[in-house]
């Protein structure tokens, strides 16, 4: 996405931002997809999403 | 007023106040004297509230005096990062957006620190809505480092960490989501713990990325830590995450020495995947040996390189974040500083799907962690890959907010305790590592440290600020 589009984009979900903005707005969004494009999208059928955290205290060895 | 007061620690007051020894009047006095004399200089706090402090402090003291005492915090001076509750005080998460908004009610861990009679001095500052930061552009100004006020203190929970540094309190709360307790206490010198997700209630906490936001322990001391963990930790049945598990008397084994444990270094996340500062790689390694000369077993683990756990942990910050500030971004965004509207925006264009695999990987991720500890009581990594940057230097502050080993456990949810672990020989600033343990196993990680601690004695350096 160019960022004309980007700041289409920016528009439809409501953001009405100044060019500094804008700009801001380009540079953080380029960078979260940089970060979501190193996220697998290969991982096992089963492996479920890990919403709501649950965490638990080990069987002592 | 001499240091000895300033950086008396919460378990050395509360000895001396049950002993009658130490008046919680004049500790009180002592420290607020201090605050009024060094805070100009490097904004710990946001809203100082010395006048409340000094009426809990004497009822705290006609309370004891009275026989009634309740407990290691009775008496003793505490602050609170500022944007956890504190009823009839603002919360403002150090932004514009929040600045009129006046608590309604405690948070529970302030209603726990309230109850064990604490006496709070007042909110911290931190970065805007715990993601935007160091700032200049907000209605505050950022805390300072206090062993070197041109340098960052880290962040977000930068008044807690920097306001022990300074000798103000012995005890503070920050909060960590992707690591923000725990950077503060390695860019200042002190002992920070985020503990267990689930551990220590989030009601009445701002939240950044829910999924991953954890309240912890700021201190200069591990048995102070360990103190303070087991005031605020409990099950709170209005926070959805707390967990329902009893909570460990952290000071039972605190003194127990290391001899049979069996410690992990993990040392391809400050060698291979991000190569830390050769001085704070050569004190972990110090660290490891000391351990070893104490009878622990210290064994290479491999876990998957860092980027692999920063990535999804990132993205699940940006979403969670974005759904939190959606409605004032839209409505307010200029009521944002630079660094805040920035880093919150990262999460308005992410899909659906990029958030549910990140959530997805941190499952399979979590799995791999307990593999990787299974065999192991705690393991050990750096924390900050570098020691304090200058505060004024952007290009600095960038190149270290990327180069550390904390999200990783804000992605599992296993307890990680930062501790100090010297200085730089240029600039003396404060170097620091990291041990992780077992979910709901943080007396292990304090019994660790502890044996560090007192082999030594980090803590009885203090930065030269008279």
């Amino acid at each position: 996405m160019n960022p004309e589009e980007l700041a289409r984009r920016a528009a439809e979900i409501g953001l009405d931002l100044t060019s500094e903005e804008l700009t801001q707005f380009v540079r953080a969004t380029v960078l979260a997809r940089r970060l979501a494009a190193q996220v697998p999208r290969d991982l096992p059928l089963d492996e479920e999403p890990a919403l709501t955290l649950r965490v638990h205290r080990r069987v002592p060895r | 007023m001499s240091d000895a007061l300033a950086y008396l620690g919460l378990a050395a007051a509360a000895r001396q106040i049950r002993g009658r020894e130490l008046s919680p009047v004049e500790l009180t006095r002592a420290l607020i004297d201090r605050i009024d004399r060094l805070d100009p200089a490097l904004n710990a706090f946001l809203r100082f509230t010395p006048e409340a402090a000094l009426a809990d402090a004497k009822a705290a003291e006609a309370e004891i005096a009275a026989g009634n005492s309740r407990g290691p915090m009775h008496g003793v001076p505490y602050a609170l990062k500022d944007i956890i509750d504190y009823a009839g005080l603002p919360t403002t998460a150090h932004s514009k957006v929040l600045a009129d908004n006046i608590a309604g009610a405690d948070a529970f861990v302030a209603a726990r620190l309230k109850a064990a009679g604490g006496v709070h001095l007042g909110k911290l500052s931190t970065h805007e809505f715990a993601i935007g930061g160091p700032s200049f552009d907000l209605p505050w100004p950022p805390a300072r480092n206090p062993w070197n006020r041109g340098h960052f203190p880290g962040g977000s929970s930068s008044g807690s960490g920097a306001g022990l540094a300074a000798g103000f309190f012995p005890a503070a709360l920050g909060t960590d989501t992707g690591g923000s307790v725990r950077n503060p206490a390695s860019m200042c010198g002190i002992v920070g713990m985020k503990p267990t997700y689930g551990r220590v209630s989030r009601r009445g906490v701002v939240p950044l990325a829910q999924s991953l936001d954890h309240v912890g322990p700021m201190t200069r001391t591990v048995r102070d830590n360990a103190m303070l963990l087991g005031v605020i930790a409990g099950h709170d049945p209005a926070d959805p995450a707390s967990a329902d598990e009893p909570v460990d008397d952290y000071l039972a084994a605190i003194d127990a020495g290391v001899r049979g444990l069996r410690i992990g270094a993990l040392r391809h996340f400050y060698t291979e995947d991000c190569e830390a500062d050769p001085e704070q790689q050569a004190a972990v390694e110090d660290a490891l040996g000391v351990w070893r000369d104490a009878g622990a077993a210290i064994e290479d683990i491999r876990l998957p390189p860092l980027d692999v756990w920063n990535a999804p942990t990132r993205v699940i910050i940006a979403a969670e974040a974005f759904a939190v500030h959606e409605r004032w971004l839209r409505e307010r965004p200029g009521d944002y500083g630079m660094r805040g509207r920035e880093r919150l925006l990262q999460g308005a264009l992410l899909r659906a799907a990029d958030y549910i695999q990140a959530q997805r990987q941190r499952s399979q991720l979590s799995r791999l962690m307990a593999e990787a500890m299974r065999d192991l009581d705690a393991l050990v990594t750096v924390s900050s890959h570098d020691p304090a940057p200058r505060i004024d230097d952007d290009a600095a502050l960038a190149h270290a907010y990327e180069r550390q080993a904390r999200m990783p456990f804000n992605l599992t949810g296993y307890p990680a305790l930062v501790i100090p672990a010297g200085f730089t020989r240029a600039l003396h600033l404060p170097l620091s590592m990291q041990i992780v343990g077992h979910p709901f196993e943080e007396a292990t990680i304090y019994r660790i440290a502890q044996a560090y601690e007192l082999a030594t004695g980090w803590p009885d350096r203090h930065p030269p600020l008279e």
